[in-house]
């Protein structure tokens, strides 16, 4: 999959592992358009970016908000062009610190659920119906290990993104010309880690920027990796 | 007829009058059906532009682009201050501005008036004093769909973008191509149909002041892709029909036509297609319910004889067929 001159959204994208995805596609040569919740932090990762001579652009939205859908994809289209990867990093714990789900206050759930669910449903559905036609597209939805086993405590965020595997394999099975793919990317060093375990040894967590190459690697590479697959990184591995 | 008073959930119950070209048959049936008016072969041509928000507010009431920016600029049309239910053609004349003023948008972005028509003076054009992004946010978070007067309900973004909306450059919706949702395109590839994109700038279809009326559409700007050249080489190579989903596939297809033979890239056309039209690429055309009278009706005429096409509208009254944006449809073919 080419990446030089190709239009790529990322959501999550101003830190984390969305920003080191941003960072590495533009330095590739994509055209990327990068969106969050918090304008300045957008703008800024945005700019740092373009201070390396590389295309970006920065939309400051929150994923979870349904009027927010094509206002992200039409800007982010008029700006970067057509679309043609959506990269879902935008997450959410949903409860902070993290509880047993009896403890886990509704609203908190609610929002894991849009986050982390609906909003790369509405975003998806507003973009890879162009993809289709164009007969092009990758869509990847960034996942976790806890979608897989049933950690105590982790239990809002870990349905949630349970539903999200889901749907995007149910997408994988409906959608012709665009690959969607699932990437568990192992524990990192960000910022959703430490609020989720502050206690967490982070010398034993991957570094963002080296998951970003090999994610980057593993969606252009040779071996062009079947729709409907989930991809699972270990540290210094797949 | 009356208009469809709201969008429709699922087109696929939407009625289609299949309309032949030649003879004065007509098939009434649905858009769950669309797929069987085709043959193995032919090609549908989808306008994927997606739709902006072009409503905006001047101080002395609202103005709508009749295009999308390009390098900071675009025309624009004035309206009076006056609530969407009031029909297009019943607003009052608005307070003008001259070239060379300046005033805001939203109170919030400053423009330049760089022209003013010899057309009308309403027709002007905008020079946005702000950078590409800051003015596509702008857009965004400020603009309002263009409503219409017979609609129940405001719409949204929601309400106005086709399942395959990619670079907003319509100020209204290419409502064409909203019947072609996933299960659609499932049937149509069943039956070897073939699909292909074009982006096509829809301009407004209707202002009020009979000078701007009477010279829409204005120039649009286009974009067709190689595989869509291809595609219509193919396509009539092998004797097979390439249909314009829509009035603005018609106008880029047809006014990059004339220009000599077709080739991809962006152009820019004011075709008004009439009876004395002479087609070159479209052989069909599927598009909204229009009535006698209308220039969408005037743009049917180059497919189809008068009496074809009153004959058509007969049926469709008789059968209570829904008109405008997101009413039934006529297929020529």
């Amino acid at each position: 999959m080419q990446i030089r001159g190709t239009g790529i959204l990322i959501t999550g994208a101003s830190r984390g592992l969305g920003q080191a995805l941003a960072n590495e596609l533009a330095a590739l040569g994509g055209r990327v358009v990068l969106v969050a919740r918090t304008l300045d932090d957008v703008h800024e990762a945005a700019n740092a970016i373009l201070a390396r001579s590389r295309q970006a652009f920065a939309l400051a939205y929150d994923v979870a908000d349904k009027d927010s859908t094509h206002k992200i994809a039409a800007q982010a289209q008029a700006l970067a062009g057509p679309i043609d990867i959506v990269i879902h990093c935008a997450s959410t714990l949903g409860p902070l610190p993290l509880v047993p789900l009896l403890q886990t206050q509704c609203e908190d759930f609610q929002k894991a659920l849009e986050t982390n669910v609906l909003g790369p449903f509405r975003l998806t559905k507003a973009l890879a119906g162009s993809m289709e036609l164009r007969k092009t597209g990758l869509v990847a939805f960034i996942s976790s290990d806890a979608a897989v086993d049933a950690y105590p405590s982790w239990g809002a965020y870990g349905a949630s993104k349970a539903a999200a595997d889901h749907m995007a394999r149910t997408f994988a099975n409906e959608l012709q010309h665009t690959r969607v793919l699932v990437i568990d990317p192992g524990e990192m060093d960000t910022k959703m880690h430490s609020d989720a375990m502050p206690d967490a040894d982070t010398s034993k967590l991957a570094n963002p920027i080296s998951v970003a190459r090999k994610i980057t690697t593993l969606i252009t590479g040779k071996d062009n990796i079947q729709s409907g697959s989930r991809l699972t990184l270990h540290a210094g591995s797949v | 007829m009356k208009p469809a008073t709201s969008p429709r959930e699922d087109p696929r119950a939407d009625r289609l009058l299949v309309i032949s070209r030649t003879d004065e048959r007509t098939t009434e049936t649905t858009i769950a059906h669309f797929a069987e008016a085709f043959r193995k072969g032919d090609l549908l041509v989808v306008n994927d532009a997606a739709t902006l928000p072009a409503s905006f507010r001047t101080p002395f009431g609202e103005l709508r682009l009749l295009e999308a920016p390009v390098d900071g600029t675009a025309r624009a049309v004035l309206f009076d201050e006056a609530d969407w239910h009031t029909p297009t053609e019943a607003r009052e004349a608005p307070r003008l501005f001259p070239t060379g003023s300046s005033f805001l948008l939203n109170r919030t972005m400053p423009v330049e008036v760089t022209d003013v028509s010899s057309i009308s003076p309403r027709l002007i054009t905008l020079r946005f004093v702000t950078t590409r992004e800051a003015l596509w946010n702008f857009i965004f978070e400020f603009g309002e769909p263009v409503q219409y007067s017979y609609l129940k309900a405001r719409l949204r973004l929601w309400d106005i973008e086709t399942p395959f909306a990619t670079r907003p450059w319509a100020v209204e919706m290419p409502c064409a191509g909203r019947t072609l949702v996933s299960t659609v395109q499932a049937q149509l590839q069943e039956h070897g149909v073939n699909l292909a994109t074009l982006t096509h700038g829809a301009g407004l279809s209707a202002t009020g002041d009979e000078a701007i009326d009477q010279a829409l559409p204005l120039s649009e700007r286009y974009e067709i892709p190689e595989s869509t050249v291809r595609a219509i080489a193919e396509t009539k190579n092998r004797g097979s029909r390439v249909v314009a989903i829509g009035t603005t596939v018609t106008r880029a297809l047809e006014g990059a036509a004339l220009l000599g033979p077709l080739h991809a890239g962006r152009g820019v056309t004011d075709y008004k297609l009439g009876p004395a039209s002479d087609l070159r690429i479209v052989d069909g055309i599927l598009t909204g319910v229009h009535e006698l009278g209308t220039s969408h009706y005037e743009l049917m005429r180059a497919f189809a004889s008068s009496e074809i096409l009153d004959r058509a509208v007969q049926v469709a009254e008789a059968s209570g067929f829904l008109t405008h944006e997101f009413g039934d449809s006529f297929l020529l073919i």
